[in-house]
């Protein structure tokens, strides 16, 4: 390996040495001749410190030739290996670009679209550069990657000439990390960072955790407005309960008024709603309405908003509803021929359908059938293995009608929900004899409460039948006075899921085969009980419903239906579809394969244009429907001062940590230089000529 | 006063009038009382009718009834004679080191020159007070210059002698010089001026012999700044002013091993001084002269 120079003509800077040889020799103290007393002090040991002295006087002059020698050595920066020194040559230039690619940057401004304002400045800068200047192009979107690694400037501007914003969020300290990487990794490089943005304060979050090498420039192209009115609808709610409102919700991100603007809400795309709104200065508002009634099935909810702002692309917002398909109700009303609110049933019905028998009634969650004991057998006979209705709801009979008791154990078997209810016609004998294989617990005797009222005291919160009363301020079960009940013992085959004070079973739960069996010990209607005067009464029978049907853990419920575009996102679909390979069909028609792994989790989403995408399985059944929007970070276009983004960047004390790591030695294109080594050795030997200087006399 | 008009007054040392009368008030009492011809303000081993009381004694017949203190007999009704010490003349001799050693200092700092002053002045001082100095002259050979007399212009004498003196050849101790201390046979005073720079020991032989002759020694070793400091730097090549030996020294290597050794040589005099009970005491060339003889002569007045 042999030792070559780059600067091979500072060699010429070892004549240097005959400087401290000069002066050596200048100044060699010389003998002054003088006349003293007596020279019986002066013996021997002036002999010995005097040649002591001479000889560190050239030690001296040799450690300051070697001083010198060495920094000229250095700056000739010899290296080991590697090519000829033909091929050294002065530091290149690679500009990095950060490309700021988030949707902000398609927002208008006076001068015009940010994005085209940043990309004719960006080729601008490319063009001026040195045809031999590399060029970085970083692309800064929801994560950092590079667009072109190192490129001339002719295919940089080709690769910018394809170059879009995205509709997702950016975030410009990944790109400063990729950036500050490459410029300490190209330490023989002049490095020159251009970052090209519209400072848009959330694309510039916490940047100063990313600090540069303090040797590279920093040029900031900027093409932000640091105040552009911009609406945007930031949420859409559905609710497909007729006593609740749907809303879309619509923020001002200006400081001032905005104009007038028209906000249409189209469902399935027809235009159902319009409302002109006029938000004030930072106001978010809500503007509710009614969903209609809508079948069962998915359904497309798209809100306009028709003004003229900064930003058009979030003017527009998607949802998706899911409407389940009605749960099939049968309820047995043992009194026949009376008023209707006289019937046992009265209160179940219309807790579950209050518009149950009108023509003009909306689709509700329930589709109930009212039948007399006697017709129950035959109503719910299973066919092909499916139980008729999804659930049966049982008031005490006197007597069970013949075959009654083994086609309710064959309907819940299948699948069905049984709720059974007690009143004084109940026999508990009967019932005990007759229907030992469904009731959770074995009836007792008829208690009736002397002074004090029963209340239900302790009921499983983890249970769905009681998941409505789990949010704070959702009512309170306890408020139902119980008058009358059967004693119940605990050692039955069900699970008590509700209990009086006492501890008595207020409901107990049992599954059998497929389907479930709850045992309320009290009376349907309100003449053991008053809780079908109380508010909490319809939501707790609407989730035993839906619990008996197994409804409650049905896939829109708990499904993601709002996704952000630019985001990679991985949707959980149950257990049902694990290893199960999808496709997703975007807004525009195109198909993309996706496999579920083990788990049900479906990856490798990530919307690329805001609208409604589905998720089928290859035979085209439809397992979701999502809404890809628009981010919301990105609708606020407040923006940074340059001044405020400068102070922002923050540097590193050292050039770069490739510059740290290779502090005594840089190597490059296989050559190994040393100039470092050289150098250090000799502001070391500086030191120790300062020491040693000092300590030897002149 | 008769001060020799050749030898000029150096700032550091101004012998006037003044400065001679503030002396004046300090007596030279010498320790030893010796012999002398003449009465004077020195106390005699020997009872004498002199001012100062001494003690009583029993009258005997034959005693001056003058001396008779009547006081005591009107007390006492016995009769008492007083006793008074007599009070005799010093004989002092200076010796003065007149070798080529002493001939170093810059100008008036030079130490022959410093020397020769301090001598004067001790002459004068002792003419004053009607003591008889004396004046030996010693290099490589010795001279008694002047010889001791309490004569009352005898101090222009040793001035004149001194005037005339010039500083050269090398310091011998031989026997020449101690003949001459030999040849003292008075106890008296014995003032030694010089810087000791004789070859071996026998700078302290003279201080022996003086001692045997019961004398009593005031040692006044004199050196220069440029001795006692070594303000020199680089190198040097040193040349002897007593013989021709030449030594190349580096100063500022060498300066503190000469500090070293100089300090251990003028200790070794001091504490040869000790034990022969002498006096001494290392003058500076640059130290004002009369500063130092006040000090000198305060010690020696509470000894």
């Amino acid at each position: 390996m042999g030792l070559s120079f780059v600067n091979l003509a500072m060699l010429a800077g070892l004549a240097a040495l005959a400087i401290p040889v000069l002066i050596h020799l200048l100044l060699k103290t010389r003998q002054r001749k003088l006349r003293f007393s007596t020279l019986r002090f002066f013996d021997i040991l002036d002999k010995q410190s005097e040649k002591k002295r001479k000889i560190r006087h050239w030690l001296l002059l040799c450690l300051r030739l070697l001083i010198l020698a060495l920094l000229v050595f250095a700056f000739a920066r010899p290296y080991l290996g590697g090519h000829s020194p033909a091929s050294t040559r002065p530091k290149q230039l690679q500009a990095i670009f950060i490309i700021d690619r988030s949707a902000s940057m398609l927002a208008k401004d006076r001068e015009g679209q940010r994005w085209s304002r940043a990309l004719s400045a960006m080729e601008k800068t490319i063009a001026s550069l040195d045809h031999q200047t590399r060029v970085v192009l970083i692309n800064c979107g929801h994560q950092a990657d590079l667009l072109a690694g190192a490129a001339s400037p002719a295919d940089a501007l080709k690769t910018l000439a394809n170059l879009k914003p995205t509709e997702g969020v950016a975030q410009l300290r990944d790109g400063l990390r990729l950036a500050a990487k490459l410029a300490a990794g190209g330490s023989h490089y002049s490095n020159i960072i251009y970052i090209v943005t519209d400072l848009q304060r959330a694309s510039c979050r916490d940047l100063q955790l990313q600090p540069l090498p303090e040797n590279v420039a920093v040029v900031l192209l900027n093409f932000g407005d640091r105040q552009a009115p911009n609406l945007a609808i930031t949420d859409i709610q559905l609710s497909h309960s007729a006593a609740k409102f749907s809303y879309v919700t619509v923020a001002n991100f200006a400081d001032e008024f905005s104009e007038p603007a028209n906000l249409r809400v189209y469902i399935d795309g027809r235009q159902t709603h319009s409302v002109e709104i006029q938000p004030g200065a930072g106001e978010v508002k809500q503007v509710n309405f009614l969903l209609p009634g809508l079948a069962h099935g998915w359904h497309d909810v798209e809100a306009r908003l028709e003004a003229a702002d900064a930003l058009t692309t979030d003017n527009r917002r998607w949802q998706t509803l899911f409407v389940p398909p009605p749960i099939s109700v049968l309820v047995v009303e043992p009194r026949q021929g009376v008023k209707i609110f006289q019937e046992e049933s009265f209160f179940v019905m219309a807790a579950l359908d209050p518009a149950f028998g009108l023509s003009n009634a909306p689709l509700a969650d329930f589709l109930l059938e009212k039948t007399a004991p006697e017709n129950l057998v035959s109503k719910i006979a299973p066919t092909g293995g499916k139980p008729a209705y999804e659930a049966v709801l049982l008031p005490g009979l006197k007597r069970l009608p013949a075959g009654a008791p083994a086609a309710l154990l064959a309907h819940v078997q299948a699948g069905g929900g049984l709720m059974i209810f007690i009143n004084d016609a109940v026999s508990a004998n009967h019932y005990n004899l007759e229907l030992s294989q469904l009731l959770p617990a074995p009836l007792g005797t008829v208690e009736t409460a002397d002074d004090l009222d029963w209340r239900i005291w302790e009921w499983e919160r983890k249970s769905p039948v009681f998941a409505p009363f789990n949010a704070p301020n959702s009512g309170n079960i306890s408020l139902s006075r119980f008058t009358r009940r059967f004693s119940i013992p605990t050692s039955g085959a069900g699970v008590v899921l509700a209990r009086f004070q006492d501890g008595m079973p207020a409901l107990l739960e049992r599954t059998i085969g497929k389907g479930r069996v709850l045992l309320f010990n009290s009376t349907s209607d309100t003449s053991w009980n008053d809780w079908p005067k109380h508010k909490t009464f319809v939501p707790w029978l609407h989730s035993a419903v839906r619990y008996l049907a197994r409804r409650h853990e049905q896939l829109p419920n708990n499904a993601v239906t709002s996704i952000e575009t630019g985001r990679e996102m991985e949707i959980s679909l149950g257990a049902e579809f694990h290893n199960k390979r999808l496709r997703l069909i975007s807004p525009d028609g195109k198909q993309k394969e996706l496999q579920a792994d083990s788990h049900g989790l479906a990856t490798g989403l990530e919307p690329v244009t805001p609208g409604i995408y589905s998720l089928r399985t290859p035979d085209g059944r439809e397992i979701q429907r999502l809404a890809a929007n628009f981010p919301l970070l990105e609708s606020d276009l407040t923006a940074f001062t340059p001044a405020e983004f400068q102070r922002q960047i923050a540097r590193t004390n050292s050039t770069s940590s490739a510059a740290q790591a290779g502090l005594f030695t840089d190597i490059n294109d296989g050559r190994r230089e040393i100039w470092r080594t050289l150098l250090l050795g000799g502001l070391l030997l500086m030191l120790v000529e300062t020491i040693f200087g000092n300590r030897t006399a002149p | 006063m008769t001060f020799n008009r050749s030898i000029a007054v150096p700032p550091t040392f101004t012998i006037n009038p003044s400065v001679l009368a503030s002396l004046d008030d300090l007596s030279l009492l010498a320790r030893i009382i010796v012999e002398g011809f003449l009465e004077g303000l020195h106390r005699s081993p020997f009872l004498g009718y002199s001012t100062e009381f001494s003690a009583y004694r029993a009258y005997a017949p034959g005693d001056d009834l003058s001396l008779v203190d009547w006081k005591a007999w009107a007390r006492t009704d016995k009769y008492y004679v007083k006793q008074f010490e007599d009070d005799t003349n010093l004989t002092c001799h200076i010796f003065l080191d007149t070798s080529a050693s002493m001939d170093f200092g810059n100008g008036l700092f030079n130490k022959f020159y410093y020397g020769r002053l301090l001598a004067a002045v001790l002459a004068y001082l002792m003419t004053q007070q009607r003591d008889a100095p004396g004046l030996v002259l010693f290099s490589d050979t010795a001279s008694a210059a002047v010889p001791p007399r309490a004569a009352r212009f005898h101090a222009d004498e040793i001035f004149l002698t001194l005037a005339r003196l010039q500083a050269g050849g090398g310091t011998q101790i031989d026997t020449g010089l101690l003949s001459i201390v030999q040849s003292i046979s008075r106890r008296g005073l014995a003032v030694v001026i010089s810087d000791f720079f004789a070859p071996g020991d026998t700078a302290c032989e003279l201080l022996r012999h003086l001692h045997a002759q019961r004398q009593e020694v005031i040692a006044f070793q004199t050196l220069s700044p440029e001795e006692l400091d070594f303000p020199f730097g680089g190198a040097l090549l040193l040349e002897d002013s007593e013989m021709p030996i030449e030594k190349p020294v580096h100063a500022d290597a060498f300066r503190a091993r000469y500090l070293e050794r100089l300090q251990a040589f003028c200790r070794g005099i001091k504490e040869q001084c000790t034990v022969l009970e002498m006096d001494y005491h290392l003058l500076r060339t640059d130290q004002p002269l009369e500063l130092a003889l006040i000090r000198y002569l305060e010690k020696r007045s509470t000894c």
